[in-house]
């Protein structure tokens, strides 16, 4: 059978199935994955971070390490959630070495200044405000609100990835939404 | 760093989103209790439904622009984590050091099984031990047939076609072949006639 | 004959190997094969595709290879070696040959 017919029909083939066979060495199963879910891996990635420098870095480096780990992955149909958390981890240490690697306390710099008002003008719908709004937190309110409203993690997962205790990412979490509300009021 | 946490509409927020996060309305009585709690259960409602949205995106969502950026992910795999335990082969001389890799076998497990028309492989695995000759050795293969396929009739057929290989390729030895039907998928309406 | 172009000579062999597909670098740490029109190139010119070492016990050799399905692979395999041990033998190499390693990384 050629490639293209393989490829293609491997594309009807459950994420179970193709996991599993990328599990065992098969490159064109993983490349599916990567179509698969490539797109959504770039657009958490970039909310994590900030901005979409880096990202896709963040997300190559994602797949390369996926690779040599899905032997480990016991549940391979939730290979989805584990791409998405192994990319989580990535984005959270590229921003750990941005601060050169020091504690997430000290991540709580404001963001630099930016021209409002020509962002505001670009700005056209909930989604495009609230993407400014987080361009505008400090990294370490971000990276916790990213992964508690987009990401779908718990407190004691978020405390574990960051290293800092439940009560410190409750705090960090509460300034987020707070000024992410403030934030969408003022684009309104 | 606590000064913020003091004010009483950070609280508000708070409660306001232990509930939602529980997946539970937050009761009535605190809603109305006061227009900011209103509107903070407005906004707080507003930015969730924007957080959702935010990796709103297509499933396979990437476009022709990308192929370069999947080619360079695929180059840069580690081909050699794959291999596996080393599975010997037989050879009357002490000087031949003769092996098939793990990862040669389960490719082999594969190519067979996706040979047999309506099935896709999954994951492979050899128990036992595989690295001393003569070892009695299950192949655990995961599957999924095409819909409609009657499916204890593809199994079979996939157990057949994986023996094969084996046999005619290794020197295990083979004591069961045991196939599990994990998933059902759905053959291309544009796939039709080009499977082999 | 130095040994590395020993090697050389011993890699042409084995791609003679009727079965044989490639060979592959069997230096440490190197990506083999990844996608087929990678292996095509690598096919044209393997860095190195045959290690070969000596010691006190005489020369050893070793080959990664990839071989097809139309005959077993463990006769392709058996070939490959018999093939290597003909030509060192031939070579004649003053401490004999110690062990002959082949490796089928791949099948088909």
């Amino acid at each position: 059978m050629a490639d293209v017919d393989r490829l293609s029909s491997l594309a009807e083939a459950s994420d179970r199935i193709l996991a599993g066979r990328a599990a065992d060495g098969d490159v064109r199963g993983f490349e599916v994955l990567i179509r698969r879910h490539g797109a959504l891996m770039r657009a958490y990635a970039a909310r994590i971070l900030g901005s979409n420098a880096d990202v896709d870095d963040v997300v190559q480096d994602a797949f390369i390490t996926a690779w040599d780990k899905l032997p480990e992955l016991e549940d391979l149909s939730a290979v989805k959630s584990w791409l998405m958390r192994i990319v989580n981890h990535k984005a959270i240490d590229r921003i750990r070495a941005r601060h050169d690697h020091a504690p997430i306390e000290d991540w709580d710099d404001p963001a630099p200044e930016r021209e409002q008002p020509e962002r505001q003008a670009e700005t056209h719908s909930q989604q495009d405000s609230l993407v400014r709004a987080l361009e505008l937190l400090p990294d370490a309110q971000r990276n916790c609100w990213v992964m508690k409203e987009v990401g779908g993690f718990s407190y004691d997962e978020i405390s574990a990835e960051l290293g800092v205790p439940p009560s410190t990412v409750r705090g960090l979490l509460a300034r987020a939404r707070r000024r992410l509300m403030t934030e969408m009021e003022e684009w309104r | 760093m606590n000064a913020a946490n003091d004010d009483p509409a950070d609280d508000i927020v708070d409660v306001l989103s232990d509930y939602l996060d529980r997946g539970v309305e937050p009761p009535r009585e605190l809603i109305e209790q006061s227009p900011e709690n209103h509107l903070a259960l407005a906004a707080l409602l507003r930015v969730r439904e924007a957080a959702r949205s935010l990796i709103d995106v297509d499933e396979g969502g990437l476009s022709t622009g990308d192929e370069g950026w999947i080619d360079s992910i695929l180059t840069n795999l580690h081909r050699e984590v794959k291999a596996g335990r080393a599975i010997p082969l037989t050879h009357p001389s002490p000087r031949a050091n003769l092996t098939l890799t793990e990862g040669a076998v389960r490719g082999l497990v594969r190519a067979a099984g996706d040979s047999v028309d309506g099935v896709l492989v999954g994951r492979c695995v050899l128990d036992g031990d595989v690295t001393v000759a003569g070892s009695p050795v299950v192949v655990r293969v995961e599957a999924s047939v095409f819909w409609g396929e009657p499916i204890p009739a593809a199994a079979e057929r996939l157990r057949v076609a994986i023996a094969g290989a084996l046999i005619q390729h290794t020197e295990l030895a083979i004591e069961a072949v045991d196939v599990t039907i994990t998933d059902v998928h759905l053959r291309r309406t544009d796939d039709e006639g080009q499977q082999s | 004959m130095n040994d590395s172009e020993l090697a050389r000579e011993l890699g042409r062999l084995v791609l003679e190997v009727p079965g044989v597909l490639q060979s592959y670098d069997t230096r440490p740490a190197v990506v083999a094969a990844v996608t087929d029109a990678a292996a095509a190139l690598l096919r044209q010119a393997p860095a190195e595709p045959i290690t070969l070492s000596r010691g006190p016990e005489g020369i050893a050799v070793a080959v990664k290879i990839a071989v097809d399905d139309d005959r077993p692979a463990a006769e392709t395999c058996r070939d490959v070696y018999s093939v290597l041990m003909d030509a060192l033998q031939e070579q004649g190499p003053p401490a004999g040959v110690a062990s002959i390693s082949v490796e089928v990384s791949r099948i088909g």
